[in-house]
């Protein structure tokens, strides 16, 4: 199936809330300053809001309730929760509604305080009992999610060869990147031995190739083209977007190795007009050091199986030639259980031209690819930057 | 009734047995089990499977799933392809590496675990004894 549909939409005002490990606060509380920043970069109040979007905040009825704290009266509302890659979806949804005459300013938000909480656990979330997850995935014993990622680790060692230090340069490269950004929660310094001494959590997985758990997150504003342009802001044009889910569980996951990555990508970049070649700055979901080479072979960005030489001499690390996850990413600067929004953040940054220390230079297209749950979903934005 | 799908999967298991699903219409072999067969809505029936297979992937657990496991610390879970060609995640009964598992021949053993439960796990064919 390939989409026929052509985005009109732009980001128009981007922030982080809070990051790091924030102390007396609430998600409602950092959604609404993240927004309210967000707006202010782009000369637009709450009251210019009709269209909200969020995931991952515990109520069913998400949007809604994010929509009455921040006072906003929504026209279009998506609760849309495809775990870290949701908000690359949101994007998809916002252009869609936005095109359709059915919102004119959609603002996505996200915000989770789960290191204050401390709420995330190795034992996974509590389902029903009648799910997969329950009867047929608990009573092995695997950890979640990394149980799942350590198995597509595993075997993509085994498959192609991929050794541990080269997973390894996928979080020393974050890491050098983390140094140039001020707000990155761990700053100090990470070699390939640190990571393979670390503690293993998952094997073939240790503690260093694991994300962060840090408090954290972000808002964006989407409004037309046309409207964008009369907005004092840099707006960053949607180019092109794409999405896919394979499976939940990773016991019904068709292929360890073989991503929902491909067809995402393959959609984004085929409404874009784009292939990987033109993308100058790429924002990948880093939950996991393998989820990364995962998505760069499956993204198009190297052949399948070669993600791990990819990466290898310091092609990923900041002066080298593929610039990748440039804030420090999950791994070193900030994961608030959900990345996907701030992969976004990130890359409008880049395209402005406002990433000091870490700017990539002449930076037009990036890349933002979310990856949700257990190599679950993948939602893939093009975006560039329309001066 | 939350299990209402899995009961005819946990009897075998108290027996000793381990089953799959098979559509009656179609013939497709199914696991997990559902109400109706995913690939042309036909009605599943169960059929015993002889448990052997191939690791697909494999990793070790440093830490506990779960608290009852707390004593098995470390253990290791593997994505298993039965040869009837359907694949279990289930506890794996070795001492090698998740890198040395992988693609090796395996099969089934039925065992109460430490809830209890009588769970599938896998062994290595080839091991000694």
């Amino acid at each position: 199936m390939s989409a026929t549909h052509v985005p009109d939409t732009a980001i128009v005002g981007v922030a982080e809330s809070e990051l790091g490990a924030v102390r007396d606060q609430h998600a409602l509380r950092m959604m609404a300053q993240a927004a309210a920043a967000a707006l202010a970069e782009a000369g637009l109040r709450l009251t210019d809001v009709d269209g909200v979007m969020t995931a991952g905040f515990p109520t069913d009825t998400a949007a809604v309730d994010v929509a009455e704290y921040l006072g906003i009266r929504p026209t279009f509302m998506s609760s849309t929760d495809t775990g870290g890659s949701s908000f690359e979806l949101h994007v998809a949804e916002a252009d869609l509604a936005i095109g359709a005459g059915l919102c004119s300013t959609v603002l996505i938000v996200y915000a989770s305080t789960q290191r204050q909480d401390r709420s995330r656990s190795l034992d996974g979330p509590t389902e029903p009992d009648f799910t997969f997850a329950a009867q047929y995935e608990r009573p092995s014993g695997l950890l979640w999610p990394v149980g799942a990622y350590a198995l597509a680790a595993a075997r993509h060692m085994h498959e192609f060869g991929t050794t541990r230090e080269q997973l390894a340069e996928v979080a020393v490269a974050a890491r050098a990147w983390a140094q140039r950004n001020p707000k990155a929660f761990r700053r100090e310094p990470l070699t390939v031995d640190d990571v393979l001494s670390s503690p293993p959590v998952s094997s073939p997985l240790t503690v260093a190739d694991c994300c962060l758990v840090t408090d954290g997150g972000g808002a964006v504003v989407m409004t037309s083209r046309e409207r964008a342009a009369t907005l004092r802001c840099r707006p960053v044009d949607v180019l092109g977007f794409g999405a896919h889910s394979t499976h939940a569980n990773i016991v019904t996951a068709p292929d360890l190795v073989r991503t929902s990555a491909r067809a995402s990508g393959r959609q984004a970049f085929a409404m874009a007009g784009l292939s990987p070649a033109d993308v100058d700055v790429a924002e990948i979901y880093d939950s996991f050091t393998i989820t990364v080479l995962l998505s760069l072979e499956d993204l198009g960005f190297c052949e399948k199986g070669e993600g791990g030489s990819f990466v290898s001499g310091g092609r990923i690390r900041p002066d080298g030639d593929f610039p990748l996850n440039t804030s420090g990413g999950g791994l070193s600067y900030c994961h608030p259980g959900r990345l996907g929004l701030l992969l976004l953040v990130e890359a409008v940054r880049q395209l402005r031209g406002e990433a000091g220390d870490r700017q990539v230079p002449g930076a037009r297209t990036a890349l933002c690819h979310g990856t949700g749950g257990v190599l679950s979903t993948s939602a893939t934005v093009l975006l560039g930057s329309s001066t | 009734v939350s299990d209402v799908d899995a009961r005819p999967y946990r009897e075998a298991l108290e027996r000793g047995e381990l089953v799959i699903q098979r559509c009656e219409a179609c013939g497709t072999l199914q696991f997990p089990p559902r109400v109706i067969c995913v690939a042309c809505g036909g009605t599943p029936g169960w059929t015993a499977v002889g448990g052997r297979g191939r690791v697909y992937a494999a990793t070790i657990c440093h830490r506990p799933g779960a608290p009852w496991l707390a004593d098995d610390v470390p253990y290791m879970v593997a994505l298993v392809d039965l040869d009837e060609g359907v694949r279990l995640l289930a506890r794996m009964h070795c001492e090698c590496s998740e890198l040395e598992v992988i693609g090796r021949p395996v099969r089934a053993v039925v065992a109460r675990d430490a809830r209890g439960e009588p769970t599938v796990g896998f062994e290595l064919e080839d091991a000694a004894g």
